[in-house]
């Protein structure tokens, strides 16, 4: 009974934030690839939604996460996505692990979220040595020995909101190939539209 | 091409009487007022952000609305032959269209808002809260139309029509409605984005109607029309209209 009566209110809850939409710059609005239907379709509009594929797997947002941070902090400056990693249907082997990659930006060092337009039309090889990359699954992580790979922020801006400023929208793909217990894995057709503001950029 | 054929068509029952010489002409006036509601496909728009849906928590949602309705008032003269069983009629009619885009019901206001992205400039982008893109555009045009009456006149008689109207735009306004009033004089530079409506309309329509009173003096009609549908012109529009119906009031005087 308790249960239902949160149920109840929890639902009238949403519907009421969703008659706002007040919040929607801040939730995430799944549009389907044309192509790969299971993965976001790539677009500009700040829909904080990301997607992969890791080898056959899902590696996409959910709901419950911030779905991109970025992080300054010891003079280093890492981009955060973070979700989980599924089956690509659900039919069969739908058993998602957490799961997040953080990525080095080499030498950037933005002290606001506003820093984070340099970022605009920029290509990171991610072979570079100086690069390192983190993989979380669940509560393991480790580092990444990257074959080939890029990541491309193919657009970034800064987004007023009836003149005023709400947060940069970063918008890019990235794919990669590396070595995981010395055998090959690939991430493909990775592709991200995350805003970036004030409750998810970090410098400390 | 099609509505050339129309139109052809129509001319050719407008002439018949005229044909038909021998033939008793009973002309008749008609004042007309009338409103038609045309449902639309949900928009699909560059430049409006995609909202979740409530109800399928995530998805992009398809429940943003477009209205359109006309209001229009005209003269037609309307010639009976055939011992009256058949009528055409043609004349001269002004249309207003109210094209709308955010709105949930045509009388009232919406409590919501959607984003619409109204610049880009470099690497900054602007969004508007918009409660409401409305269009008016006024139209002058021709209706062709014929009646047929299937019984003898009496005070109250049931008859059917179809009909096709040719408009040619004389006026377009454009408004928004914004979220926050402090947006408002901005109103012009976003208002540019939305497409702008072709050079004419086509409507045709189908329906029955009421005659009340007898032919020999002035009398009124009330039709109801359905379907009716619109055949815009041009690139796709502001909005895309799919059918709805109409309903018409005539008031009738004999020469």
């Amino acid at each position: 009974m308790k249960n239902n009566i949160i149920n109840i209110a929890c639902g009238i809850l949403l519907l009421s934030l969703a008659c706002s939409r007040e919040y929607e710059l801040k939730e995430s609005v799944f549009i389907p690839d044309t192509d790969f239907p299971d993965l976001p379709a790539y677009t500009e509009w700040g829909y904080n939604t990301f997607g992969a594929y890791y080898d056959r797997e899902l590696f996409i947002y959910t709901e419950n996460d911030i779905p991109a941070k970025i992080i300054n902090t010891g003079g280093k400056t890492s981009f955060l996505l973070k979700g989980q990693k599924r089956g690509s249907d659900y039919s069969y082997g739908y058993n998602p692990v957490t799961m997040s990659i953080s990525f080095d930006l080499i030498g950037f060092d933005p002290k606001t979220y506003t820093d984070l337009l340099a970022l605009h039309d920029s290509t990171i090889d991610l072979t570079d040595s100086r690069f390192k990359m983190v993989v979380t699954m669940d509560t393991s992580k480790h580092e990444e020995q990257i074959m080939t790979g890029t990541l491309k922020f193919i657009r970034a801006q800064n987004l007023f909101v009836d003149m005023n400023q709400v947060e940069v929208i970063l918008s890019g793909q990235f794919e990669y190939t590396a070595l995981v217990d010395e055998e090959p894995i690939s991430i493909t057709l990775g592709r991200f539209d995350v805003g970036i503001g004030q409750d998810n950029f970090y410098c400390y | 091409m099609k509505t050339k054929f129309l139109f052809i068509s129509f001319l050719f029952f407008i002439l018949m009487p005229f044909l038909k010489g021998q033939e008793e002409k009973r002309p008749f006036l008609f004042v007309e007022a009338g409103i038609d509601f045309i449902s639309c496909e949900s928009p699909e728009k560059d430049y409006i952000r995609g909202d979740i849906d409530p109800y399928n928590y995530g998805y992009v949602t398809d429940q943003l609305r477009s209205l359109l309705h006309t209001e229009y008032l005209g003269v037609k003269l309307e010639y009976r032959f055939l011992n009256n069983l058949i009528g055409t009629s043609g004349g001269l009619r002004y249309t207003r269209m109210i094209s709308s885009i955010g709105k949930t019901a045509y009388w009232s206001d919406t409590p919501d808002f959607f984003y619409v992205l109204y610049k880009q400039d470099g690497l900054n982008t602007s969004y508007a809260k918009v409660r409401e893109f409305v269009q008016k555009t006024d139209y002058l045009g021709i209706p062709l139309e014929i009646r047929i009456y299937p019984n003898k006149d009496w005070a109250l008689n049931v008859y059917y029509k179809l009909g096709a109207s040719i408009n040619l735009k004389i006026g377009n306004k454009k408004e928004v409605v914004f979220y926050n009033d402090e947006m408002k004089p901005y109103s012009d530079e976003i208002s540019r984005i939305t497409e702008d409506p072709g050079p004419f309309h086509a409507s045709l329509y189908v329906g029955a109607g009421l005659k009340l009173g007898k032919l020999a003096k002035p009398g009124a009609n009330l039709e109801i029309c359905f379907p009716v549908g619109i055949l815009p012109s041009g690139e796709p529009g502001f909005v895309t209209p799919e059918a709805g119906g109409s309903c018409q009031l005539m008031i009738r005087i004999p020469f």
